[in-house]
């Protein structure tokens, strides 16, 4: 389903349908996901292509914080001064793009996987995050690429003692999602710096060779990135 | 008509004072008034996405301040007006003025400790004095309102400040709470297994702080489960709207029913009842 296309546009995957059609000078989009429907006109523009990639997991079902929660399904427990990778998978947003002439619209974000969220931190001053369970191995996971990605999270610990990660907080203004064929990935660093606290970042590489970058909905809004580093302060 | 115009500009109004300085000091106070305007509206549009709201509106309240309070002091200065005088002047009158603008000063005052203080910034939903509603400005005298129902409710800025405020969106989070009543017949465990699936399902109740549910009391006509999830502040409402509903359907599609309030009658002696008696 990931990749660039021309228009018309028919595409039936997953129990997703979704259809771009020109009338004379518009653009019907049409998506139906279940019950759910989406439709677009876009007047004056039908010269683009479209592009469907994943997103940051971070819109759906509304806007309303930029980080993402990862909940472990097991602790991982780090020997001090030691640095370890492991596996954990991220909910998955598809976003719907029509590109013309440099100019990128936004024409529909939709998700397979489970909408959640959650707090962290305590209810006074928390942190709302997107809320997503993942277990935690050393070996890639393959899960379904429509539904979930794979983050490949190098963890090190820079105190002198043992460190039990139960969670991951990550900030969406630096999140770089690739996708292939087979898998949607991105890759991160957690430096645990005390028992509570601790830096979260992403690493702009690819998981895999021939993989694409993702088209980022952020960079698409135009929005300024200011921070996209996240520090955890209310607990692992 | 070039001489009597300047004859009419060099006519003194009063002492040194002449038309000429009156109109330069109208001219000063209307040029700042448009100057801060326009500095307004250009922070407004230029600040906009950079500064919140509520903290841009206090910013372009105090420039606006700035460049009226300089231009009205330089403008009293054209006319004469000495401020070393307020001193010598000061006696009755400013014990008269000072009886007469109490409240305003008092209302000025409060509406400063509140922007430093800042229980309450314009958009939150607060409750201030019986009145509830959205902030829709914090003015320097008073503050302003817009009820849930649409109103216009203008307080001044002293009862503000002394009045308890409740402001409902101050955190990022806010506990809805039920009770849910079931049949003595029913299983309560099953009935709270339903109310947490219920609960996981739904987006907007947080999954941290965990989501609480038990019973609560054994009441006169049904066993009281207590529910209580935390939402985002913004979902508030919806979510209280809309997860009572479901978890009512779902207990009902379970099996299980919110009974109705019910009396069992005993009578002291045997009733005798013949059916095909009539009434």
């Amino acid at each position: 389903m990931y990749g660039t296309y021309d228009i018309p546009l028919n595409i039936e995957s997953e129990g997703i349908s979704l259809s771009i059609e020109q009338r004379g000078d518009a653009i019907v989009y049409r998506r139906q996901l279940g019950e759910e429907r989406a439709e677009k006109l876009l007047l004056g523009g039908g010269r683009g292509s479209i592009v469907i990639n994943p997103v940051e997991p971070l819109n759906l079902p509304r806007d309303l914080t930029p980080y993402l929660y990862l909940d472990f399904q097991r602790p991982a427990a780090l020997a001090p001064k030691s640095s370890s990778t492991v596996f954990v998978t991220f909910p998955v947003e598809i976003g719907v793009f029509l590109k013309d002439n440099g100019e990128i619209e936004t024409l529909d974000i939709f998700t397979l996987a489970r909408q959640k969220y959650t707090l962290y931190g305590d209810p006074r001053n928390g942190m709302l995050c997107r809320y997503w369970s993942t277990p935690v191995g050393t070996e890639p996971p393959r899960p379904e690429r429509l539904r979930e990605g794979v983050m490949e999270l190098k963890l090190v610990n820079a105190t002198g003692t043992w460190i039990e990660v139960t969670k991951a907080v990550l900030s969406a203004y630096g999140m770089k999602l690739y996708y292939s064929d087979g898998l949607v990935a991105m890759r991160a660093d957690m430096e645990v710096t005390g028992a509570t606290s601790a830096n979260t970042d992403f690493r702009d590489i690819p998981l895999e060779q021939h993989m694409r970058k993702s088209l980022e909905l952020y960079t698409a809004r135009k929005l300024v990135v200011l921070f996209p580093k996240f520090t955890m302060t209310d607990g692992l | 008509m070039n001489a009597w115009m300047l004859k009419l500009l060099d006519m003194r109004l009063y002492k040194k004072v002449a038309v000429s300085d009156a109109l330069v000091a109208v001219a000063v106070v209307a040029a700042a008034f448009i100057a801060a305007r326009l500095v307004s509206a250009y922070m407004r549009r230029a600040f906009k996405d950079r500064l919140r709201k509520d903290n841009l509106e206090i910013a372009v309240k105090l420039i606006n301040w700035i460049i009226m309070a300089v231009a009205v002091i330089y403008a009293l200065g054209e006319i004469g007006f000495k401020f070393s005088g307020l001193m010598v002047a000061g006696g009755i009158a400013g014990v008269v003025i000072g009886f007469a603008s109490q409240s305003i000063v008092g209302n000025l005052i409060s509406g400063i400790f509140l922007m430093i203080e800042r229980p309450i910034k314009i958009g939150d939903q607060v409750s201030i004095n019986d009145f509830a509603g959205f902030v829709e400005d914090i003015r320097i005298i008073s503050t302003t309102l817009r009820t849930f129902d649409g109103l216009f409710v203008r307080i001044p800025n002293e009862k503000v400040f002394t009045a308890p405020i409740v402001n409902y969106v101050n955190h990022v989070v806010r506990r809805i709470d039920y009770t849910v009543g079931i049949r003595y017949s029913d299983d309560a465990d099953r009935a709270i297994s339903v109310i947490n699936r219920v609960i996981d399902d739904y987006p907007f109740a947080l999954k941290y702080p965990e989501p609480v549910v038990f019973v609560e009391t054994l009441g006169d006509n049904s066993v009281n489960i207590a529910v209580r999830i935390w939402a985002p502040v913004g979902e508030w409402y919806g979510a209280k709207k809309e997860l009572l509903w479901r978890i009512k359907t779902e207990l009902e599609h379970e099996g299980m029913e919110i009974p109705f309030p019910q009396q069992v009658v005993w009578f002291g002696n045997q009733l005798h009842t013949d059916p095909a008696a009539k009434v």
